[in-house]
């Protein structure tokens, strides 16, 4: 889809010299990238995306990403390693506290900091709690240092389903609707069924500003946290480029060899890394012909049936009194009932909008300390939503689900809505999709992460792309992994 | 009365029996709680459906040739799918190839493929590992490629659409594997494998007593202590040892407490189920009809274990309806002849509760009266006639609650909780062996 005007024989060259090349825009990618600029190899990223412009037109380079989000995982050695505070990353929020609206107007407050939150409670509700957090943390930290068998053997918290897990460790109904909605927010499983519990386990496992299971808002949003990532590249002297496109992996004696460009052009290097989907990556780039029948299978894994779809609004009005600032302060979940959820997850993978939604919402502006501004954009999260819905307004349909619900804990929304934009599945940018794709029980999730990490026994070629990711959320984990290999087996190659 | 053992089994039921009767054959030292199964012992609406076979190894330990115990293959496993189509699946798989060749829709080209993949993932430890979730190391799970297990781990229908494009004949695989789970819930994949191992077929029991019954005599025999009666708490470990109360005031201090079904795991408050397999509780209704004239079914095989379903979404439905507290409309049902003129109908997927408008409420005379008259018309659907042939029904359905008091248990070391599957008999075994050190 390049608009590259320069001459075709320019280009059509080999090019050796190059360690690495680096396919894809995502987070992981840049990560990667700079990872291995920093490690002094000589590295090469094709920048992938929607821009249709100039290429040195810088604002359109920049483009905002359409989706937003709270944070609950970055990688703190990706930070130190590359520096990224001092590249801009900052933190809006660092650890958001959460109100929880539950079925009958009941509320519940939790405090950012997970490890010390619940202290407003009740005495009878303070200890199981705190008992059930510190178990959590536990198990979160041996999940992101250890291996899942291990997990699993001594919790059983990997195969247990959300509500049967939870109802032995929260007597409290409120507190129990709190956990199975954060446990099951975008996992695709219902309450009772297998490995719902891990969702949570996974949520908890990720650290923010150094601090595990907390939620942060990056100051200008996600897209500032990309801006970190590409001036780290900038820093350490990746060469990014945007065309000629790669329409190729050459792989040669089931080694990578390099890539093949649109214009007909070569690059050699002893290793790639593909930040690309991962039916782009094996079946488009690479070819079937290179890859075995069983890794192929694999590949084909049925994607998950229920996503999420984000609304995003411009409301007017700005925030008067303290306890409307300090409500939107906070991250907003409504929590359904465990029945209404089953529901709702069964309803949605035939392809209805179910009735009730599992919502997370923020206010980005309020976050960024502009509570004062005339607007404020409002950003809703709505899980389990059909994935492919056959309904005509479905559109309208969805909106108006979302609206109603929302409208319960904050009344009269509708009336104040300047703008909105409703943004589902594939609909995202390209550079950070899978936002809003549900993701896989983590256990298969991990699985087919671990198969695609093999990348079948290509060698030189590594995989950080969304599609081996436990979340849909940043983590630049993958990315430095991937990085790591390759400088890895650099020095090997060196002695 | 305290009295310290090396094994206490938790519930009723085959497995349970069987676990006893093992352990005591190790020569440890035994108790049972029955857990009020002591009743159903010699229940015959159970006979048609042993699904399990019992190892050589068991029948010599327990020498089970003392207690008049009769097993007998089932002939087939068959579904009658709607329109008199039906699919079966044999012990041969020569006459398993064939049927499904003259079934005439290709997929018979896949079938020994298919079959081979499934009996060996069936007898992989690495994939009994998985499915039991008793990984010890990551190492055991070496011998399962990541893409194998990510299919495994996901559900039964998606599993087997990378096999087959029949839904008719998906619909037939996913009828038969035995799964509390909806065939599209996460982690019902892992029950297929088990479906082929070819040591566990279902039996008929033909002799004078149940298999339960069985392993109770054989039990006896080796001095295992049987109690019939409710726990009211397990305390946690102190010494290697955890103390159990019985509702009679009787107290054990056990080094291995063994729970036979994740059912009963549930009711007694033991949550962090070990295995995907176990999990959601519902209750078996059972229908035995007694007929006056000779109805045979679809294909004329009376030996055959039957399932009826219409597709695939039938079962999905049931499970669906079951966990949100309804009854299924079109309950997918499974049902053997036990004579000429007795049926015995199953349906699995039967809600603990049923829920009205958000709230739960108990079963009530005309919900049983609705569930065994959908039953029957299921039947009648596939067998014309049947519904006036019938001259006495009776319905049960399984019990919940059995025990009172919920109990929480802090860490589940000491605790066995055997997870469904096919091939129950054979996995008691390996599981008390290895709790006794004996593997």
């Amino acid at each position: 889809m390049t608009e590259d005007q320069k001459p075709i024989e320019k280009r059509s060259a080999i090019e050796a010299g190059v360690d690495v090349i680096v396919l894809g825009s995502s987070f992981e990618a840049m990560i990667a990238a700079a990872s291995l600029g920093k490690a002094g190899l000589k590295t090469v990223l094709f920048e992938t995306g929607t821009n249709d412009t100039n290429d040195d037109d810088q604002s359109s380079r920049h483009a905002p990403l359409v989706t937003d989000g709270l944070i609950s995982h970055l990688d703190p050695d990706s930070i130190d390693a590359l520096d990224l505070y001092r590249m801009g990353l900052s933190f809006a929020a660092r650890r958001l506290d959460t109100i929880y609206f539950l079925n009958e107007g009941e509320t519940i407050r939790l405090e950012g900091d997970f490890a010390s939150a619940g202290q407003n409670f009740d005495d009878h509700l303070l200890e199981p709690f705190a008992k059930f957090s510190d178990r959590l943390l536990q198990a979160s930290t041996r999940l992101a240092t250890n291996s899942i068998a291990q997990v699993n053997t001594e919790d059983g918290f990997l195969s247990g389903n959300a509500s049967t897990v939870l109802s032995s460790m929260l007597p409290d109904d409120g507190l129990r609707a709190v956990m199975l909605s954060e446990s099951l927010f975008g996992v695709d499983i219902a309450p009772d069924e297998p490995f719902g519990f891990s969702g949570l386990l996974h949520r908890m496992s990720g650290e923010v500003v150094g601090l595990q299971a907390a939620i942060g808002y990056p100051d200008g949003g996600i897209e500032s946290v990309l801006n970190a990532a590409r001036r780290a590249m900038q820093t350490h002297r990746v060469d990014v480029r945007r065309s000629p496109a790669v329409t190729e992996i050459l792989v040669e004696w089931d080694g990578v060899a390099g890539v093949h460009l649109d214009d007909g052009g070569q690059i050699r290097a002893p290793n790639v890394i593909s930040g690309l989907s991962a039916e782009d990556t094996f079946l488009k780039k690479i070819g079937p012909s290179h890859i075995n029948v069983q890794f192929q299978a694999g590949l084909s894994l049925a994607p998950p049936r229920v996503a999420k779809a984000q609304l995003q609004l411009e409301i007017s009005g700005s925030v008067s009194d303290d306890r409307t600032q300090e409500f939107m302060r906070s991250r907003l979940v409504v929590a359904p009932s465990e029945y209404a959820l089953k529901e709702a997850v069964y309803a949605a993978r035939r392809g209805e909008i179910p009735s009730t939604l599992i919502l997370e919402a923020f206010f980005p502006d309020v976050l960024e300390g502009n509570a004062e501004n005339e607007t404020q954009n409002l950003i809703i999260t709505a899980y389990p939503v059909p994935m492919n819905p056959a309904d005509d307004n479905y559109r309208d349909k969805l909106e108006t689900a979302v609206l109603s619900i929302f409208e319960n804990i904050a009344p009269k929304t509708r009336k104040r809505i300047k703008k909105k934009r409703l943004l589902l599945v594939g609909e995202e940018s390209g550079d950070n999709a899978m936002m809003l794709n549900a993701t896989r029980p983590l256990v298969q999730q991990r699985a087919y992460g671990q198969s695609l990490k093999s990348c079948s026994g290509i060698t030189g070629l590594h995989y950080c792309g969304a599609d081996a990711q436990s979340s849909g959320h940043l983590s630049g984990r993958l990315g430095r992994d991937a990085a790591k290999a390759v400088i890895q087996s650099d020095r090997r190659g060196d002695e | 009365m305290t009295t310290p053992i090396d094994f206490l089994v938790i519930g009723g039921g085959e497995a349970a029996y069987c676990a006893a009767a093992i352990a005591a054959s190790n020569g440890a030292r035994v108790a049972m709680v029955e857990l009020g199964a002591s009743d159903r012992l010699d229940d015959t609406s159970q006979f048609g459906f042993t699904m399990s076979d019992v190892p050589n190894s068991v029948w010599r330990r327990l020498e089970l040739q003392k207690y008049n115990l009769a097993l007998e293959p089932a002939s087939a496993m068959t579904t009658l799918l709607p329109d008199n189509k039906n699919l079966s699946y044999y012990a041969s798989d020569q006459q398993t190839v064939e049927a499904l060749r003259a079934h005439g829709n290709g997929d018979d080209a896949f079938w020994s493929d298919f079959l081979s993949d499934m009996q060996l993932l069936a007898v992989d430890p690495a994939f009994r590992a998985l499915a039991a979730m008793e990984v010890r190391s990551e190492k055991n799970t070496d011998a399962l490629r990541a893409e194998t297990i990510a299919g495994l781990v996901g559900n039964a229908h998606d599993f087997l659409r990378s096999y087959f494009s029949d839904e008719k004949l998906l619909a037939h695989i996913l009828a038969h594997v035995p799964s509390a789970n909806g065939v599209d819930s996460p982690g019902s994949a892992l029950a297929v494998p088990g479906l082929f191992n070819k040591t566990a077929w279902p039996q008929k029991v033909s002799g004078d007593v149940t298999l339960a019954r069985a392993f109770r005599n054989a039990g006896e025999a080796a001095d295992v202590d049987y109690t019939d009666a409710a726990i009211v708490s397990i305390e946690p470990r102190h010494r290697n040892r955890r103390t159990v109360t019985l509702a009679t005031g009787d107290i054990y201090k056990a080094r291995t407490i063994y729970i036979a079904s994740p059912d009963t795991a549930l009711q007694l408050g033991i949550s962090a189920s070990s295995s995907p397999l176990a999990s959601t509780a519902f209750r078996r209704a059972s229908l035995t009809l007694k007929i006056n004239d000779t109805i045979d079914p679809p294909g004329g095989d009376r030996d055959a274990l039957f399932q009826i379903v219409d597709d695939a979404d039938d079962l999905q439905c049931a499970y669906e309806a079951a966990s949100l507290g309804r009854l299924p409309e079109t309950p997918p049902l499974r049902f053997r002849f036990v004579d000429h003129q007795t049926i015995v109908a199953q349906c699995m997927h039967c809600p603990t509760a049923l829920a009205e408008d958000g709230v739960e409420r108990d079963w009530t005379s005309q919900d049983r009266q609705a569930l065994a008259m959908a039953m029957i018309a299921r039947l009648e659907s596939r067998m014309p006639g049947l519904q006036q042939s019938i001259v006495e029904r009776q319905f049960s359905l399984s019990p919940i609650g059995d025990v009172e008091t919920s109990i929480s248990v802090d860490d589940n070391e000491g605790i066995i909780v055997q997870p469904y599957w096919r091939d129950t008999i054979a996995l008691t075994e390996e599981l008390v062996d290895r709790a006794l050190g004996h593997d």
